[in-house]
């Protein structure tokens, strides 16, 4: 039975324990962020889950994420047997790229920052978004999108029923209005102005590829299975170009869970804040464990 | 479409709180009819979706997902009373539970 270990992109709600969790586990997170903070430039010594949370912002959610993933991570190991490998989420690529050995800690903030800033920049003066769709299926998302030839794509297919859209942000708000009116559960704009997985990207994929440097990646420690190719990612500049290709292009989620049960890896582990991809892994089909990297780190206290 | 009678209106109610109570972590007899879906248990859309796949498992339901989403338009559901009631209603009257509306 192989364990996969799967990191979120970003955090849609904390469940609100996770800094003490942390700090009870040995993790001195005060000089933790404030180590992040000045790495990135960027103040997040303020956080907590509740007050100053930073979900409306993109990097800083980001940032904050990818710290969680991997400090809940590197307090899993040694506990439990070595993950057979990992895979992200979307943005959950580079602490799944720290997980498998790719790159340390430091590095992956500075490239997220680095690969954020290009890219905000890039668009700044587009008015791009993503929304959240729940309720309808593909056929029904295309549909609306075609009917109305909006500006914008499936980015991310969660499930048969939960889309993220990425597009023009004026066509985002129509497509909401309809896709209420035929029934959606829910319609909701994310906090991004950027278009991720989505091929509007491709015109930023040059500066992109530009920004990262061969020698800020080694040959993984454990594989890393992309969600693109649906295949497994050793060798450090092969990881590369997947965190360019991973914003580019659109990705399928439950059909990269499928295809690893398939291919008998039905024990998982979300690694990171909040609870959001063990909820989309209820709607999943197939014979699988999921269970949340705090539980593992809690049962061996 | 099922008669709705005592014993099916306690194991909706029964479900409901126990679904919110293990998501949320918190103990049932903390889940009241007026507690707030979004307020108080921090709930999202993915969870009205995974109750609803719940009870359309359960109950072998004909009802489409979006007939559910249109009936919510008009129907708002904020507390776990009102989501007990709607999912009462589903169970009931199914697809057609827009001519209710």
């Amino acid at each position: 039975m192989g364990r996969v270990f799967l990191f979120p992109a970003f955090t849609l709600k904390y469940k609100g324990n996770e800094l003490l969790f942390l700090k009870q586990n040995g993790i001195d997170t005060d000089k933790e962020l404030h180590l992040l903070s000045d790495l990135c430039q960027i103040d997040l010594s303020c956080f907590d889950t509740e007050r100053c949370s930073f979900l409306e912002t993109p990097l800083e959610n980001q940032l904050l994420t990818y710290f969680f993933s991997c400090r809940y991570y590197d307090l899993t190991m040694g506990k439990i047997p070595d993950p057979s490998v990992t895979t992200g989420m979307s943005m959950g690529i580079y602490a799944a790229l720290y997980a498998g050995g790719f790159f340390p800690f430091q590095t992956g903030a500075h490239i997220i920052k680095e690969v954020y800033n290009a890219l905000a920049i890039h668009f700044q003066k587009d008015s791009y978004s993503m929304l959240s769709v729940i309720g309808l299926d593909e056929n029904e998302v295309q549909q609306i999108i075609n009917s109305k030839h909006l500006n914008c794509s499936v980015a991310v297919a969660n499930g048969v029923h939960s889309y993220i859209i990425s597009g023009a942000l004026s066509d985002l708000n129509e497509f909401k209005l309809i896709a209420l009116n035929k029934g959606a559960i829910s319609a909701k704009l994310m906090p991004s102005t950027i278009p991720f997985h989505t091929t509007y990207v491709k015109s930023a994929e040059n500066k992109l590829h530009a920004l990262l440097k061969t020698d800020h990646f080694s040959n993984g420690r454990l594989p890393y299975f992309s969600p693109l190719s649906k295949s497994f990612i050793y060798e450090g500049r092969h990881a590369m170009k997947e965190i360019v290709d991973n914003i580019t292009h659109k990705i399928y989620w439950h059909s990269l869970m499928e295809t690893l049960i398939k291919h008998g890896y039905n024990d998982f582990v979300a690694c990171g804040p909040g609870d959001s991809l063990k909820r989309i892994a209820a709607f999943i089909p197939g014979d699988f464990n999921m269970i949340h990297a705090r539980q593992i780190i809690s049962d061996c206290i | 479409m099922a008669t709705i009678d005592d014993t099916i209106k306690q194991e909706v109610k029964d479900i409901v709180v126990q679904f919110f109570s293990d998501e949320c972590e918190i103990e049932p007899s903390e889940i009241h009819m007026d507690t707030h879906i979004f307020d108080d248990l921090d709930g999202d859309s993915l969870m009205f979706l995974e109750l609803i796949e719940i009870f359309k498992k359960k109950y072998n339901l004909n009802i489409e997902l979006k007939t559910i989403g249109k009936y919510s338009v008009k129907h708002p559901v904020r507390t776990i009373g009102e989501l007990i009631d709607m999912q009462l209603l589903i169970i009931e009257h199914e697809n057609d539970i827009l001519d209710l509306a």
